[in-house]
């Protein structure tokens, strides 16, 4: 290279030869996406998708005003609106930083060491931990049957000690489905000590009865906490938003975060509430299509599968345990949860999302099972 | 697909504004010497000399030299406008080849102190220039106040 030709190689880079370059990476790109299938996570239970730009476009806009500031800390306008589509009183709404943290803060509020909880198993992992932060001690009530065996199963399971029940509704992995019927009788029955904590992270996905048939019990019995939150089919799990419904004033006012929830949550969240309905639905009725599908055809091969009224299906072959069934599956591209950590070593949790992923799941399941004999 | 009209994105740019997009260039190859990136570095220290010496010409030595050229075309011609008309138009060309000149000189000082090791993403012309026009101001300045002396109607020395 000449002296000036040394220099020269300083020089800009034209833009035209930068676009070469990326056209070039990008094809290379292309060729790989092509050559190589991702794998179909259908291990989560939140919604798969992005959020809704305009409830998106509404937490960027909160955050170039006034953060400098606090938030409405008793999140005033949600309340509203939440108490308005829930034909309950503002003062009965708590919006906090999460479902999950509305139950763990509603277990210290509640429990002392030794108390018990009684949960049904298998159930969502956060309960025993929720109870031991509380040092309470967890009661796990494995419930099969029909509706009526399993509150009684519950029922029997409470002791001088038991101070409160929690019930996933629809129950993650399990996807069980406790009708309010069932749920009032249950109610009725226990103790006046022992509080109810209902979670109803999942129920949008339900379609056995109203959405708020379960959550309409909280006027009948005061020690009802019902559970919500926003990171399942609004899609906002990263916002970290959930609301309970009660009628304790008490409990409520001990739950409810400090100095309430973040201003970005609050303006996705209210913006959700205005304009999401919509999306809502089709998210609800896609779920609750490719669901009644995915379990039809789930009949033809080796496989038992409870009906499920949540956004998953909880499904087990026999003979195989349930982390062999899940890596079968992984060698197919589709991984699901391994039912061990969540509650019952043979089954798998698989997340219901679109008809090309149940597709997948089905031709992945009949791969790794093969088709149900005769 | 992202839109990047800031009425879909609570008021922010998705993307760049225009205009504002990184000067790239190739970094400085592994095997370039130190030594060699310090002889760099005193060439550009030359090169920026050199372009300032050439913009500060154009404040004194070169109007000097047209009007030298001018007198003797006046001279020679014996007519006053073809004496002015000499000094304002070759004022001009050799304003435009200076100009012309230091430009590429600017360039290849950002070219060398790219190979010296330094992010150089713009010229110094401009600052240059700016730079030569105010020490030919302040030059001017005291030749006018303090050597040669104001005019006698704005100040009579006697």
């Amino acid at each position: 290279m000449d002296l000036f030709g040394y220099y020269r190689q300083f020089d800009d880079i034209d833009e035209v030869e930068m676009n070469r370059g990326r056209r070039e990476r990008r094809a290379r790109e292309r060729a790989v996406a092509l050559a190589q299938v991702p794998d179909l996570d259908l291990s989560g239970t939140e919604w798969p998708d992005m959020p809704h730009s305009e409830v998106v476009n509404a937490a960027i806009a909160r955050a170039r005003g006034r953060v400098n500031g606090y938030p409405d800390r008793h999140a005033g306008g949600i309340r509203r609106l939440l108490a308005e589509r829930h034909g309950v009183a503002p003062e009965q709404v708590v919006l906090g930083n999460g479902a999950a943290e509305l139950l763990q803060v509603a277990g210290l509020a509640l429990l002392s060491a030794g108390d018990e909880v009684v949960m049904p198993w298998p159930s969502y992992p956060l309960y025993p931990l929720m109870a031991a932060r509380a040092r309470a001690k967890p009661v796990s009530v494995s419930t099969k049957g029909d509706d009526a065996h399993h509150c009684a199963s519950l029922a029997g399971a409470v002791t001088e000690r038991t101070r409160a029940l929690v019930i996933c509704n629809p129950n993650d992995p399990t996807g069980h489905y406790l009708p309010a019927a069932e749920l009032g009788r249950l109610l009725a029955v226990l103790p006046e000590r022992v509080y109810v904590l209902l979670d109803e992270a999942l129920v949008h996905f339900q379609d056995a009865e109203a959405q708020d048939a379960c959550l309409r019990l909280v006027d009948a019995f005061p020690r009802l906490l019902v559970v919500r939150t926003f990171s399942k089919v609004y899609g906002l799990s990263g916002l970290r938003t959930g609301y309970a419904v009660g009628t304790d004033a008490d409990l409520l006012g001990t739950i409810a975060p400090v100095l309430g929830v973040n201003a970005l949550s609050q303006a996705a969240v209210e913006h959700a509430l205005r304009t999401g309905d919509d999306e809502v639905g089709r998210r609800r009725e896609s779920v609750s299509l490719e669901r009644a599908r995915l379990l039809e055809a789930l009949r033809a091969l080796k496989v038992d599968a409870d009906p499920s009224q949540a956004n998953f299906i909880w499904l087990s072959a026999k003979g195989v345990e349930g982390a062999d069934l899940a890596n079968r599956l992984r060698r197919q591209g589709v991984i699901v949860a391994a039912g061990g950590p969540l509650g019952a070593d043979d089954h798998v949790r698989a997340t219901v999302r679109d008809a090309p992923a149940t597709d997948r799941l089905m031709r992945a399941l009949e791969n790794a099972l093969g088709p149900k004999p005769g | 697909m992202a839109s990047n009209d800031p009425t879909d994105t609570g008021g922010l740019f998705v993307g760049r504004r225009p205009g504002t997009a990184p000067v790239r260039f190739p970094d400085v190859p592994p095997d370039v010497s130190p030594s060699r990136q310090r002889s760099d570095a005193l060439l550009a220290h030359a090169l920026l000399a050199l372009e300032l010496t050439m913009c500060l010409s154009l404040f004194g030595p070169q109007p000097a030299a047209w009007l030298w050229v001018g007198s003797q075309v006046q001279y020679v011609t014996g007519y006053v406008t073809a004496g002015i008309s000499t000094i304002m138009l070759g004022c001009l060309a050799s304003l435009m080849i200076t100009m012309a000149g230091a430009k590429r000189v600017d360039h290849a000082w950002k070219l060398v102190r790219r190979a010296a090791g330094h992010r150089q993403e713009r010229g110094a012309l401009e600052r240059i220039f700016a730079g030569s026009v105010g020490v030919a101001v302040v030059v001017f300045g005291i030749w006018f106040l303090f050597i040669q002396g104001p005019a006698p109607s704005l100040a009579p020395s006697r």
